[in-house]
């Protein structure tokens, strides 16, 4: 016969053990979030962009759903007037590009050092194609131009070996500072750490790691139950 | 009742002490690749190497394959170029000798296995640190089991504390060493002298100077509390014979070390790092600037920034933890109080307490110190030597506010709550920033 203690630890034990087992199934069945996918945010320069000057990034993003564009621009001095420009292609071939979005934001709103934000309806097939944007500021001078941030590169490895920019048609040796994002759901993330891909831990891969997080939610049962046990110890005296 | 509570925390501690060791991408803690060069020289070239040397090819190799470089510059600056020197050449040996044998057995598994494996040591470590928490606690509160359990869970419920005891690093050694030492200095003032305990707190002394040189700040404090207690005792006599065999322990546990020091560097006491250009105190003289210090930057290091410092969590979580902190800590006055009055204060407990108050402090203190000295170096985890003691004073602050009736709710309440941040830790902050692309 259980005694009410020991039927209340049961209730504890089952009670997280099935609430852990809601918490995963809530976890992976999330929507997917914006998660960073090209990430390119090593400021090293400026670089003016005014009049016919039009800066073009290429990248090619390592995941599905590309979501938004993330730039980092400055200003030398305050702009009155006029928009920056931001378009974003899809490369189809050497000479064939699709746009995809157009976004015109007043240059008067920029700050230095801002970081601005360009989202899009979500490119469910955008993994491992060649996208490109361009920023340009028709309406700006010399005098008061806006100012891309450039990212430079590692001297020892380039993060993107795809990646490509350009400055009024001119190939540089930098980046822009940028950070692409991409809608990944919480089950992709666990799918990707479970392919391992060389540069993790894996030892014993998927089924051990399964067998991690199983114990976890029979010990942490366990735990509770015995944590009740223990407060509830010297209650009857 | 407690032994049980506290074999299950250490059931759960060791199963997420392995999730961190699995989740996180090898080379992506904190200084790994250097402390791994460190133990590789050892168990392959019986060497120890010095610190202008380059990490070795093998490391090198898998710091490129696994993008070690990229990944690291996704989320912050880094100063370094592709050059890795074995910066941890600095720290005393005891560690990496420890583990070269486990690295040198295991190197069938291959690099990436052997690292695992170190790691795993590592967290066999932290259920060490864990019982060593418990058994303090129970010393001090043999009749308080939520404060027993509590203090067991506090230190092995945390995240950040979980993912460097899973890493390669000579902390792993370091921390259960000190909480050895509380141990032991606390068994002194609470059930007093023998001989053995005087041994046992000199080995442990010797053993942790010969792991990391932030252990000497425990000599004084051992020698502090062998006076009180002799005071206390009024056995002058006992007293210096017990100091004479703890010294006698620490310098037999760590000549090794000082004789290695002379051969290496011709000194007995090793390469003294000196002071870098630093503005000194007046850095922490404001209150905004201790503020910052403490909540901006060695506050969220301490709860969890986990990878090279790169993966902060929601700003709301470090604020949850500081205000259970602000919580426990007018729980502590609360329990003082209410022991006062009811007399329950006995002088060795308040000895105890002050002992473990003031080496905490002075912790504190010195990693502020380490700070000013290397312009802005000091991390959240080295607080971790001061873990047994802040977890044991948050434990029974929370005391102090529970009612007896609510006990059973709030130990389990507690217990789901750090559980449930470990897990938020893994799954919501380490695998999607290391696991998109």
């Amino acid at each position: 016969m259980m005694t009410g203690q020991k039927k209340r630890q049961l209730m504890i034990f089952t009670g997280t053990v099935v609430l852990l087992v809601i918490a995963a199934v809530a976890y992976l069945t999330r929507p997917p979030a914006l998660r960073p996918d090209v990430v390119q945010n090593w400021s090293a320069s400026l670089t003016p962009v005014y009049g016919k000057t039009v800066v073009t990034q290429t990248f090619v993003p390592t995941s599905g759903a590309l979501s938004a564009v993330v730039v980092r621009s400055a200003i030398y001095k305050p702009i009155k007037e006029g928009e920056v420009v931001w378009r974003l292609y899809r490369l189809d071939s050497d000479t064939k590009k699709t746009l995809l979005a157009v976004r015109q934001v007043p240059a008067s709103t920029i700050e230095s050092g801002a970081i601005r934000d360009f989202a899009f309806t979500a490119i469910p097939d955008s993994l491992g194609k060649t996208f490109q944007f361009t920023i340009s500021a028709p309406e700006l001078t010399k005098d008061a131009p806006l100012a891309v941030l450039l990212s430079g590169k590692m001297s020892f490895e380039k993060p993107y070996p795809l990646n490509r920019t350009l400055i009024a048609g001119k190939d540089t040796d930098q980046d822009l500072d940028f950070i692409a994002y991409s809608r990944r759901s919480n089950l992709d993330v666990l799918r990707t750490f479970l392919a391992g891909r060389g540069r993790f831990i894996q030892v014993g891969a998927p089924w051990w790691f399964g067998a991690i997080v199983a114990g976890v939610a029979v010990a942490a049962g366990l735990m509770l139950a015995r944590f009740w046990e223990a407060g509830a110890f010297g209650d009857e005296e | 009742m407690a032994q049980r509570a506290v074999l299950a925390v250490l059931a759960v501690t060791l199963l997420l002490g392995m999730l961190f060791a699995t989740m996180t991408p090898i080379w992506q803690t904190p200084d790994e690749p250097t402390h791994t060069a460190y133990i590789e020289n050892i168990a392959y070239r019986h060497r120890i190497p010095s610190a202008s040397e380059e990490i070795t090819p093998a490391i090198y190799g898998s710091l490129k394959k696994t993008g070690f470089w990229p990944e690291l510059t996704r989320s912050i600056r880094w100063l370094g170029g592709r050059t890795l020197l074995i910066t941890a050449a600095g720290h005393p040996p005891l560690y990496y000798l420890t583990v070269a044998p486990v690295f040198w057995a295991s190197t069938p598994f291959g690099l990436n296995g052997q690292v695992y494996v170190l790691r795993l040591f590592g967290v066999l470590m932290a259920l060490v640190t864990v019982w060593l928490a418990y058994k303090t606690a129970a010393v001090l509160f043999p009749d308080d089991v939520f404060i027993q359990v509590l203090t067991a869970a506090l230190v092995g419920l945390h995240p950040m504390f979980l993912f460097v005891m899973a890493s390669v690093n000579n902390d792993v050694l370091v921390n259960p060493l000190f909480a050895a030492a509380f141990y032991v200095l606390t068994l002194f003032l609470v059930k007093g002298f023998n001989s053995r305990r005087a041994i046992a707190l000199g080995v442990i002394l010797g053993l942790g100077v010969a792991t990391k040189v932030s252990f000497v700040v425990m000599i004084p404090v051992a020698f502090v509390v062998l006076a009180v207690r002799a005071v206390m005792s009024r056995s002058v006599k006992k007293a210096a014979r017990d100091a004479g065999l703890t010294a006698l322990a620490t310098t037999a546990s760590a000549s090794w070390l000082f004789l290695l020091n002379y051969r290496l560097y011709g000194a007995l006491f090793g390469n003294a790092a000196g002071a870098g250009n630093s503005p000194g105190w007046s850095k922490f003289i404001s209150l905004s600037a201790l503020r910052d210090y403490f909540f901006g930057k060695i506050g969220p290091q301490y709860w969890g920034m986990f990878g090279w410092l790169s993966i902060s969590m929601n700003r709301h979580v470090y604020e949850a933890l500081n205000l259970f902190s602000a919580v426990a800590g007018v729980g502590l006055i609360v329990w003082l109080v209410r022991a006062y009055r009811r007399k329950k204060l006995k002088s060795q407990l308040v000895v105890s307490l002050l002992m473990l108050a003031g080496t905490a402090i002075g912790i504190v203190v010195a990693v502020m110190r380490f700070d000013i000295l290397t312009g802005g170096g000091s991390q959240g985890r080295y607080l971790f030597t001061a873990l047994l003691p802040i977890s044991l004073f948050l434990a029974v602050g929370i005391r102090g506010l529970t009612p007896d009736g609510l006990r059973k709710y709030i130990l389990p309440a507690a217990g789901a709550g750090f559980l449930g941040l470990c897990m938020l830790a893994l799954f919501g902050y380490i695998l999607p920033h290391f696991y998109l692309l």
